[in-house]
């Protein structure tokens, strides 16, 4: 009988051992090592294969750059990082004047300029200011309902709080229904998002006075990166060439005469 | 033909071929998993240069992606506003639930005001004021601007005569809750 043979046992126990060894000890470190490598290639693959859209999108953009910093300017405009209250109310005025609502009074939140505290002097007797936390801009075009066509556009500045992430801007005037309708439509298309929050129309007699409000919205610089889906910025053209804008930011590098010995004497 | 070999050594002659067969079978299996193993850790190795070949390829794209990194930032920047469009822009139609209150306003009613409180936590109220030259027409407008099917409640809260020296009128003022979403939706009817 094998089962009385020592060399069958000593083989068995050899056998047993060096196969659980090369089992147990070798097998399970050789597998894992296969499959976090194999863990590591699949993603570096499907990393690789979004890095390689991502940098065809990007070429593709690259050729037509001029397009992407118009789209990109427009897409500043709509919702923009600072408040901006000053170019709304530019804009809002070429918006009325497209419109020839000569009468519109527009009004819009300026933010004020933080002034860093330092210890000041105190002067006995000096008139004491108070100053409210906001800065109301009022950009009369001419007075309402007074026909003086032409005639500049009055600022008046109160005063007010710093950066608001939310901006309510007012236009008023005398004008009629169509033209109520004419702005709302405008204001829909307007290169500055906004949201309308307030509608009044009311006529005594023949005389009819439209009063409207909406709020402007700030966002903070986006934190994700671009997802380099070109359908996206294909679908932003679209939208965003939709808006209008009526002014361009002011460029004083480019525009307007500086410069004057005495700029108290009066401009003739 | 007479077996000349003793009972005993045929016996240990098997017993030596049973365990030589065995210890054969025992060193192929051995050998089997040896050469899986080994096989595996050549596999692996090879995995590994793979592995660091994408790596450095990976690398140098995202090297790439940082050359143009004002682009990326703007397409990111456009990318980030188009996406916050329906928060941030109103996509209601007010000029054509404008339209909609003057085409349902009766020819014998003068407006005289027209209100739209708007608030995104709650429904739109719409307040109009008006005069008209009898209690009905006011009573028509009212059932007129239910018709429409875009507010949720229409409600005639004032009618009250009021006379001057020429004739009577009444003044009135109906105050209608817009349904949410129904000025958009209007458009898209009035655009077909």
């Amino acid at each position: 009988m094998i089962a009385k043979s020592k060399t069958f046992w000593i083989a068995t126990g050899l056998f047993l051992v060096v196969g659980l060894g090369i089992i147990w000890f070798i097998f399970p470190p050789v597998l894992a090592d296969y499959r976090s490598q194999k863990e590591a290639l699949n993603t570096l693959n499907a990393t690789y294969e979004q890095n390689k859209t991502f940098l065809s999108n990007i070429t593709k953009l690259k050729t037509d750059r001029q397009s992407l910093t118009d789209l990109y300017q427009s897409s500043q405009a709509a919702l923009p990082v600072k408040a901006g209250g000053d170019f709304l109310l530019l804009q809002l005025e070429g918006l009325t004047n497209s419109l020839g609502i000569a009468g519109a009074t527009l009004t819009a939140p300026l933010p004020a300029t933080p002034v860093p505290t330092a210890p000041a002097p105190t002067t006995s007797g000096s008139p004491t200011t108070s100053s409210g936390d906001t800065n109301t801009s009022d950009v009369k075009q001419g007075s309402a309902g007074s026909s003086t066509p032409g005639a500049a556009p009055t600022t008046t500045t109160p005063t007010t709080a710093a950066s608001q992430p939310v901006l309510t801007f007012s236009i008023t005037g005398d004008f009629g229904f169509d033209e109520a309708i004419s702005l709302l439509v405008k204001l829909q298309s307007f290169g500055r998002w906004n949201k309308l929050t307030t509608f009044n129309l009311t006529a005594s007699g023949a005389k009819t006075s439209v009063t409207l409000s909406a709020q402007v919205f700030t966002k903070p610089l986006p934190t994700s990166e671009f997802s380099g889906d070109s359908q996206v910025i294909e679908k932003a053209k679209q939208l965003f060439n939709s808006y209008q804008n009526y002014t361009t930011t002011p460029n004083s590098t480019s525009e307007g005469s500086f410069g004057r010995t005495d700029p108290f004497a009066p401009v003739h | 033909m007479i077996n000349l070999i003793p009972p005993d050594i045929k016996r240990h002659h098997k017993r030596l071929s049973r365990i030589y067969s065995l210890a054969f079978i025992y060193i192929a299996i051995i050998a089997g998993l040896g050469f899986a193993a080994g096989g595996m850790g050549i596999y692996n190795f090879s995995l590994k240069s793979a592995v660091n070949d994408k790596h450095t390829q990976v690398d140098d794209q995202e090297k790439q992606k940082t050359t143009d990194k004002e682009l990326v930032s703007q397409a990111s920047f456009i990318e980030d506003r188009y996406k916050s469009s329906p928060t941030f822009h109103d996509t209601k139609k007010w000029d054509v639930l404008l339209g909609q209150i003057a085409q349902a306003t009766p020819t014998n009613i003068q407006l005289t005001g027209l209100q739209l409180a708007i608030d995104p936590k709650k429904p739109t109220l719409v307040t109009i004021k008006g005069l008209s030259p009898d209690r009905r027409s006011a009573l028509l407008f009212k059932d007129k601007l239910t018709a429409l099917n875009i507010f949720i409640s229409v409600d005639l809260t004032d009618l009250t005569q009021a006379k001057s020296a020429d004739q009577t009128s009444f003044s009135f003022t109906i105050q209608a809750v817009l349904g949410s979403s129904t000025v958009s939706q209007s458009t898209n009817d009035s655009q077909k």
